[in-house]
């Protein structure tokens, strides 16, 4: 069994958890219904694999909450930025 | 310019174009198009798209598997919209195939992977003037790698909303979605009309029903000749509504083959023929080209490198049509095409359903795409 750190990238047709992987961020698209309630796009989740399976998926609060901010910080400094040149 | 000056140009393109010319085409020696001689694409030359000709608009809708990239290339101005997937690396060499120097406006339109995938590569290798995203925040390293390659850039930032008009050189952009952003990036991704003299091309990104919707409500011009499908022609997307206030007559979807969602959704690709649309796809088709005077249009697609003129007077007549062109009909391959010709004639294209394996999918698809007709 391995576990790995991924972020949720996005739900298609309300169906398909697409879900990036690790550092490489390689994509794996789940069924939907195995996400943890209240899981949204943008969520950094711990991934349990056996082989390709996915055993288990859970929320990571405090990486989901850091790397937001840091990255709420980074799209605050582009909008002060604006059109200025 | 007359446009079927316009159209037999396209034919003296390429060496390789003259000899699969089809009829319509003036031979290679009877030049004599009032526009300047483009670029040749030749054999020592094969990574490049043909050049468009001067004064024209041509929109690229890459074939970057299940994902997007659109760009708009015109006299005055070059416009991206949508940088591909993270995990490929095609949009760079795509843009520079196309001859793109540098970039006037990036657009993100909303910050999943399959859309703003290679805006740091975009970014890294070309000049890019001004970037707009939709606001939406995201949490993936994609969508960092982009923000940081925008911080680290002299680009303007900015994050548009409905009712924005911007000129870029001659290219009207009407931004139609979003209002605002909440969170949800399908609701809050940017929608755009681009206006070059008198065709528009409609690009939606992955806007769904509801905003298709808003858009109606909002009482903002949708009508435009190009359609791109919403959200890869998933079934979220392309209400009857929303086709009907927009009345385009060409539909295009940016889609991988057997990609895991189904897109484009039969229902949406059902319905946009029902309209009698022409319906274009990457997966089937590869990269699609538009050419426009302004006026006028023409939709290329590329196979084996080659720019084949698919709106070739007529399309295919699978009366009367030798094997390679029959060919180029979606699921008619060499042996199907021989049964084709031996059960000729045919009286219409639902006849088609006489050959071994043609089902009403693969018919309605034939017809989707535009290619096959009956004389």
């Amino acid at each position: 069994m391995t576990e790995a750190k991924a972020v949720l990238d996005r739900i298609e047709d309300q169906q398909h958890a697409v879900l990036l992987v690790g550092e490489q961020q390689h994509e794996q698209v789940v069924p939907a219904s195995t996400l943890p309630a209240g899981a949204k796009p943008g969520d950094w989740l711990r991934v349990r694999f056996e082989g390709d399976t996915v055993l288990a998926i859970s929320v990571d609060r405090q990486e989901t909450e850091q790397t937001q901010q840091r990255i709420a910080d980074k799209l605050a400094r582009l909008r002060q930025r604006g059109r200025q040149t | 310019m007359r446009w079927s000056t316009f159209a037999h140009f396209f034919c003296h393109l390429s060496l390789l174009l003259a000899s699969l010319c089809l009829t319509g085409c003036a031979p290679e020696s009877e030049s004599s198009s009032s526009l300047a001689t483009p670029a040749r694409y030749s054999a020592a030359d094969e990574s490049r798209f043909t050049a468009s000709p001067p004064g024209t608009l041509a929109a690229y809708f890459f074939d970057v598997d299940q994902g997007d990239a659109t760009l708009l290339a015109g006299p005055d101005f070059t416009i991206l919209v949508d940088a591909g997937r993270h995990d490929r690396g095609d949009v760079v060499p795509y843009l520079q195939a196309a001859g793109v120097e540098k970039i006037d406006l990036l657009i993100g339109t909303h910050p999943h992977a399959d859309h703003i995938g290679q805006i740091s590569q975009v970014m890294a290798a070309f000049a890019v003037s001004e970037v707009w995203m939709s606001g939406d925040s995201h949490g993936s390293r994609t969508f960092e790698n982009a923000l940081d390659a925008i911080l680290d850039s002299d680009a303007r930032y900015h994050e548009p909303r409905a009712g924005e008009v911007t000129q870029v050189g001659s290219a009207r952009i009407e931004v139609l979605n979003p209002t605002t952003v909440t969170g949800d990036f399908h609701a809050g991704c940017i929608a755009v009309r681009v206006v070059f003299g008198e065709v528009a091309l409609l690009l939606t990104g992955d806007v769904e029903t509801p905003n298709e919707w808003q858009m109606i409500q909002s009482g903002y011009p949708l009508q435009a000749q190009v359609l791109k499908l919403g959200h890869h022609g998933s079934s979220t997307s392309s209400s009857p509504e929303f086709l009907r206030a927009v009345r385009p007559e060409v539909a295009i979807y940016s889609a991988g083959v057997d990609n895991s969602y189904g897109h484009p959704h039969a229902e949406v690709i059902q319905r946009v023929t029902d309209l009698g649309l022409r319906v274009y796809g990457t997966p089937q088709h590869g990269t699609i080209r538009l050419l426009t005077d302004g006026r006028r249009y023409e939709i290329e697609t590329r196979h084996g490198g080659t720019y084949l003129a698919s709106e070739n007077p007529g399309g295919i007549n699978i009366n009367t049509a030798p094997k390679d062109e029959l060919v180029r009909i979606a699921h008619v391959g060499p042996e199907r095409a021989e049964q084709l010709i031996r059960r000729r004639p045919f009286r219409t294209l639902d006849d088609l359903k006489q050959l071994d394996g043609i089902s009403d999918g693969r018919l309605r698809e034939i017809k989707a795409q535009g290619l096959a007709r009956v004389e």
